[in-house]
């Protein structure tokens, strides 16, 4: 069994000139404007000069489906070892060095990442919903009363922090993992991370 | 091949060209990709967008065909 033959596609813009070779390579041709010829799918950008126009070829890496996610509400300091970093504060802070953290590729369309922890109530509007790819969907069940909360930047033995968290829109520096004895006793928080391409989670 | 439109920038200046299998329009200037895997170029070369003249984007060919038994 064949699969469709693969040939060359030409494209032009206003400014510039595109032509993808049978084997994948990408050329360019035009001006050298800040976005119009960089190409995605290879490591670097295709450049050529003006006027000169020489042949640039990028080599097109085979991608996934889904090849990485731009967190940009993540915060660079925290460490990805820990299992809630919490992105909740990261949008609130606008002093913070937010870079586009490009991470790895994963295996799946589930996303190992941010796990936000509850908040007062937990509801679901201080979280990954900041950020256009990850949304927090279910409602966590959290039980009793309003005020207990988990602040980032805690640990599991540090008891202090735990109440004024909730009411406190900004997230406290520093990234952590919930309280893990916590967690289990409230049972499992039923949130899901969906990976978005799109408007659709992949999840 | 014909072209029709506006020609200020001679981007319509085409009919010269043979064994094209594929064209893009720009603005101003137009492309085509020809059977052999070169690509021509009329109309508006301010920005370069014309000198096309080294691509050499292949033929086309078919797939390695996939491994697995056959049934």
């Amino acid at each position: 069994m064949t699969s469709p033959p693969v040939h060359a596609r030409i494209a032009a813009g206003r400014r510039h000139s595109l032509g993808v070779s049978a084997d994948g390579s990408v050329v360019t041709a035009g001006r050298p404007g800040a976005e119009e010829l960089q190409t995605t799918g290879g490591a670097t950008s295709s450049r050529s000069l003006r006027g000169t126009c020489t042949p640039h070829r990028t080599p097109v890496v085979p991608t996934r489906s889904v090849s990485a996610v731009t967190v940009r509400s993540w915060r660079p300091g925290g460490t990805r070892k820990g299992s809630a970093t919490s992105t909740s504060g990261a949008t609130s802070s606008p002093s913070r060095p937010v870079g586009d953290e490009r991470l790895p590729s994963l295996p799946t369309g589930r996303l190992a990442l941010p796990v936000v922890a509850p908040k007062g109530r937990a509801t679901s509007t201080d979280g990954p919903t900041s950020s256009p790819w990850l949304q927090e969907t279910g409602t966590p069940s959290v039980s009793g009363a309003t005020g207990q909360s988990w602040r980032p930047g805690t640990t599991a033995g540090d008891s202090s922090t735990s109440t004024a968290g909730a009411a406190s829109p900004r997230s406290p520096r520093g990234t952590s993992t919930p309280p893990p004895s916590r967690r289990t006793a409230r049972s499992s928080w039923p949130v899901t991370v969906c990976w978005y391409r799109g408007r659709h989670c992949l999840a | 091949m014909l072209a029709a439109g506006d020609n200020s920038r001679g981007q319509c200046d085409v009919e010269q060209w043979r064994d094209v299998v594929e064209i893009a329009a720009g603005a101003t200037n137009t492309l085509g990709l020809r059977t052999d895997g070169t690509v021509l170029a009329a109309g508006n070369n301010d920005d370069g967008q014309c000198d096309v003249g080294g691509w050499e984007l292949g033929t086309e060919r078919p797939t390695a065909p996939r491994r697995g038994r056959t049934l």
